[in-house]
């Protein structure tokens, strides 16, 4: 396998998230107009946001199976202009031991194992946006979310000074 | 000669605590100047005359003037109340001398308040009698010591008056911006009003008038006497019909003459006012200009305003920002030591596995060998280039770079398979991908603050924008006069107004001058016929009768020439001296002033202009030089007056709106035109100097117009109602 084809195995992924989540989506990642709240544009914005926090908070919560989940448009969707995709493989691939894998073990493997690999870099995504996502729950149903335009840097700097 | 104040004196009066002696100041001819900072007894002194002259005093809270029976409680000291025990009584007086070439006079006014409670409020009436006394006035010869009480209110009374007379004191004492209402450029009236009080011009109409009655009255009689002796032939009678039905027409033309001219007097001030409007038209034209630029500036402001904060989340992804970043230091780190030993330990797998493979043959070259091209080259040619040496076909150099051509890891042959997945350039690519945001970890908080920054920047100037605008608008608004901008603010509706109201009165100008040349054919006719009459009396007509009517006429056409003559010069003096006083009193000032010029109008009244050098009517000069426009108007008719100004001239703060260049050339001007001046201003106060006058205090203090300088102080840290005022003479 080519380093090109291990790349689209990984952005042809869809993550998901818990449908209980999904009135976050729609009061803080709307790109159609003013809110109450500060907001992203499109939804894979918040998730991305979302992954970071619960990296930097250490939270990882895993998804309920079945189908009361939802998926996003695949990675390579992402903000494939910028240097989104890239910074986001380096953060995950930083983590290898903690995902379980060893990158030069990568280059020996058959293609089904791979795969595994593949599936478990989408849970760490999965889990951890799930936990920077719970964590802005929390908050958003606490009251505790502030009406400004920098809650979203407000929020990642305090975690990050933390 | 004038009548000069010498002396005022408080007892318990607001600030000025304690008995007369203790609140007493001097003064005499020529400028007499109250320095006090702000509290320090400006107004209230100001007050003391206020109440001998109106028995009025001005409330400080509500700017308007109360009648002093209202308000004993208020300006008796507090000092005083607060000390005074149940059933006391606090005098409360203020007592003025002044004295003219004979006499000297003491007038007095004052009342006692008496405590009621013990703890009575200081403000509230109810817990105070006031018992007021009357006008105590008294004098004595000057070359005399004692004074003699003058009880005839009668003669009281003139004496107050004779101090300054009663329809002269708007002229004579003013409090700050009361200076711009002693003459209003706008009124037409306002100027005319004020040379009729101040000058002499009145006696010329009193002499036309009673000379034009003593001409009417002596023709009457000459007709009886002429009637009575029946000796009046037919023709006379009908001519003296025709003379009397003439001044009929004219008595009925001149009312309409009257009407006319009332109708002008209408429209001017309809087109002073809407011309003032028009001008005004024109100066909110310049801006509404502004407020439009300066709003086009608040919108860009604004949409960028808007730009950064909607925008603000899509820093978190922005290449430029990478603000998603924030706090990764750890995963570069962890990344790029991962991608070393990925590197190293790819390295050696790789070398392993080429070892294991049995070739012996060399299969990697060092760096700057020939390529396959050039090998194949060198063997066609059976040169070797890299040593410049021939290389025969089959011998062993040529076998030597054959065998480099073909070896094994050459790109002529399939290459070994070392990895199941190369997964080298994925790495790779992620470091570089990663790289803009890599880049600008160092930086995120710093660019965030930075956006913060700007964001208040741009709100800084926003706001700034806004109070331009909101102060341009303030502005704006000043300049609609006497009508509410939603119904005059349409310069198109001022201007047809302004053209309507131009049209009316050039219609009462036409109608004035068809009028004077009717009035002028009918008097004309008059006299005629008054020469006919005069050759057609009968012969026994009484020469005295004759005699009386000939005089009188002379003397009522002498009066009314008089009258029109004196007027002109009038005008024209007025103008000379207002330009002098004027140039006087901005001549410290750098800018140079307009011309003031008056004019007499079709109604034989004044009209006033300020002008440049080309003629242009000049609008829009600064307050200070607006104020000095109205002072030098006020002393150009005070001086064109042959016996000058008669009385002082008591001033609080009138130069608030000065600089200093205005204020040097207000009280040099002031000594040539008024006999004695009191001036109350807290602009030569300087808390830091060594005798608390600034720069400009200390220049009038050389100055040899001014004749006496106080000083007024509170003493500091006091309480409220401990507080009272000390002053020293400095001069």
């Amino acid at each position: 396998m080519t380093s090109n084809e291990f790349r689209d195995m990984i952005l042809i992924k869809t993550p998901k998230y818990s449908v209980s989540l999904e009135y976050l989506f729609e009061k803080l990642a709307n790109k159609q107009g003013k809110g109450e709240f500060s907001q992203f544009g499109p939804l894979y914005e918040l998730y991305v946001y979302a992954f970071f926090l619960g990296l930097k908070i250490g939270s990882r919560i895993e998804l309920a199976s079945g189908s009361n989940a939802k998926k996003f448009v695949e990675i390579a969707g992402w903000k494939s202009s910028s240097p989104l995709i890239d910074f986001l493989l380096l953060t995950i691939f930083s983590r290898s031991d903690e995902i379980g894998f060893d990158w030069n073990e990568l280059e020996d493997m058959e293609e089904k194992d791979l795969a595994e690999v593949v599936r478990k870099i989408i849970t760490f995504i999965e889990e951890y946006a799930y936990g920077g996502l719970d964590y802005i729950k929390n908050k958003f149903d606490n009251g505790q979310l502030d009406n400004s335009q920098y809650l979203f840097v407000d929020l990642i700097s305090e975690v990050v000074n933390q | 000669m004038a009548n000069i104040i010498n002396q005022i004196s408080f007892q318990n009066f607001y600030n000025y605590f304690g008995s007369f002696d203790k609140n007493q100041y001097e003064f005499s001819e020529g400028v007499n100047i109250v320095v006090a900072d702000n509290g320090a007894g400006k107004s209230k002194f100001f007050n003391g005359f206020l109440w001998i002259f109106y028995d009025e005093v001005l409330d400080s809270d509500t700017k308007t003037r109360k009648n002093i029976k209202n308000q004993a409680v208020k300006i008796c000291s507090d000092k005083a109340k607060n000390e005074a025990s149940v059933n006391d009584f606090i005098e409360c007086n203020v007592a003025l001398e002044f004295s003219d070439k004979r006499f000297r006079y003491r007038i007095s006014k004052g009342f006692r308040l008496k405590k009621l409670k013990s703890d009575s409020s200081l403000t509230e009436s109810a817990d105070w009698q006031v018992f007021f006394k009357e006008l105590e006035v008294s004098k004595r010869d000057i070359q005399l010591l004692v004074y003699h009480e003058v009880y005839d209110s009668d003669e009281q009374k003139r004496i107050l008056n004779s101090l300054i007379q009663p329809n002269l004191r708007e002229y004579s004492l003013f409090q700050g911006e009361e200076v711009d209402k002693l003459i209003d450029f706008n009124q037409a009236d306002s100027i005319n009003r004020a040379v009729k009080s101040l000058t002499d011009i009145n006696k010329y109409d009193e002499l036309e008038k009673i000379t034009k009655y003593v001409a009417t009255r002596a023709e009457g009689e000459l007709n009886e006497i002429i009637k009575s002796s029946n000796a009046a032939s037919l023709n006379y009678t009908k001519k003296l019909e025709e003379k009397e039905s003439k001044k009929n027409s004219l008595e009925s033309e001149l009312e309409k003459l009257v009407s006319y001219e009332n109708s002008y007097s209408l429209y001017k001030s309809e087109v002073d006012k809407l011309e003032n409007l028009n001008e005004n038209a024109e100066g909110r034209k310049e801006f509404d200009d502004k407020i439009k630029e300066e709003t086009s500036k608040l919108k860009e402001l604004k949409e960028e305003y808007d730009r950064l904060v909607e925008k603000l989340n899509e820093r978190f992804f922005d290449g430029n920002f990478g603000w998603i970043a924030i706090g990764c230091e750890n995963e570069v780190k962890n990344f790029r030591e991962k991608l070393n030993s990925y590197r190293e330990i790819r390295t050696l797998k790789k070398a392993s596995k080429l070892n294991d493979h049995s070739n012996h043959q060399i299969n990697l070259l060092p760096p700057d060998s020939p390529d396959s091209v050039t090998l194949q080259t060198m063997l066609d040619r059976e040169h070797c280039y890299v040593c410049d040496r021939e290389a025969k076909k089959d011998s062993e150099s040529w076998k030597h770079i054959n065998s480099l051509l073909n070896r094994k890891d050459s790109s002529q042959n399939k290459p070994i398979q070392v990895f199941n997945n190369d997964l080298n350039d994925f790495f790779g690519d992620i470091q570089l991908g990663a790289q803009p945001y890599v880049g600008r970890i160092i930086g995120i908080e710093e660019s965030i603050i930075r956006t913060r920054e700007k964001e208040q920047s741009l709100l800084d100037k926003i706001t700034k924008v806004k109070e331009k605008i909101n102060n341009l608008k303030e502005e704006r608004s000043h300049l609609i006069i006497g009508g509410d901008e939603d119904n005059l603010s349409d310069a198109r509706q001022i201007m047809a107004q302004y053209r309507g109201a131009l049209t009316r009165l050039q219609k009462a100008e036409e109608d004035i001058i068809k009028s004077r040349t009717r009035i002028d054919g009918l008097n004309e006719g008059i006299r005629k016929d008054e020469n006919e009459l005069s050759r057609m009396r009968p012969q026994d007509t009484p020469k005295e009768y004759e005699f009386h009517f000939e005089i009188s006429s002379d003397l009522r056409d002498a009066a009314q020439r008089t009258k029109i003559r004196v007027f002109d010069e009038m005008i024209l003096k007025l103008e000379k001296m207002a330009n002098q006083h004027f140039q006087n009193l901005i001549k410290h000032n750098d800018l140079s002033g307009g011309i003031l010029k008056f004019e007499k109008n079709p109604i034989g009244t004044i009209d006033f202009k300020y002008i440049d050098e080309k003629g242009n009517e000049v609008t829009g000069a600064s307050e200070g030089f607006q104020r000095m426009k109205v002072l030098a108007v006020l002393m150009a008719i005070i001086s064109v007056n042959p016996n000058g100004y008669l009385y002082p001239l008591l001033a609080d703060a009138p130069l608030s709106a000065f600089g200093k260049g205005f204020i040097l050339g207000f009280f040099e001007e002031t000594e040539k035109v008024f006999p004695q001046s009191i001036i109350l201003l807290k602009d030569l106060y300087d808390k830091e100097s060594d005798n608390k006058l600034n720069k400009l205090g200390n220049e009038l203090l050389k100055n040899k117009s001014v004749s006496s300088i106080y000083l007024n102080q509170i003493p500091e840290n006091l309480k409220q109602i401990e507080v009272y005022t000390e002053h020293i003479k400095i001069k």
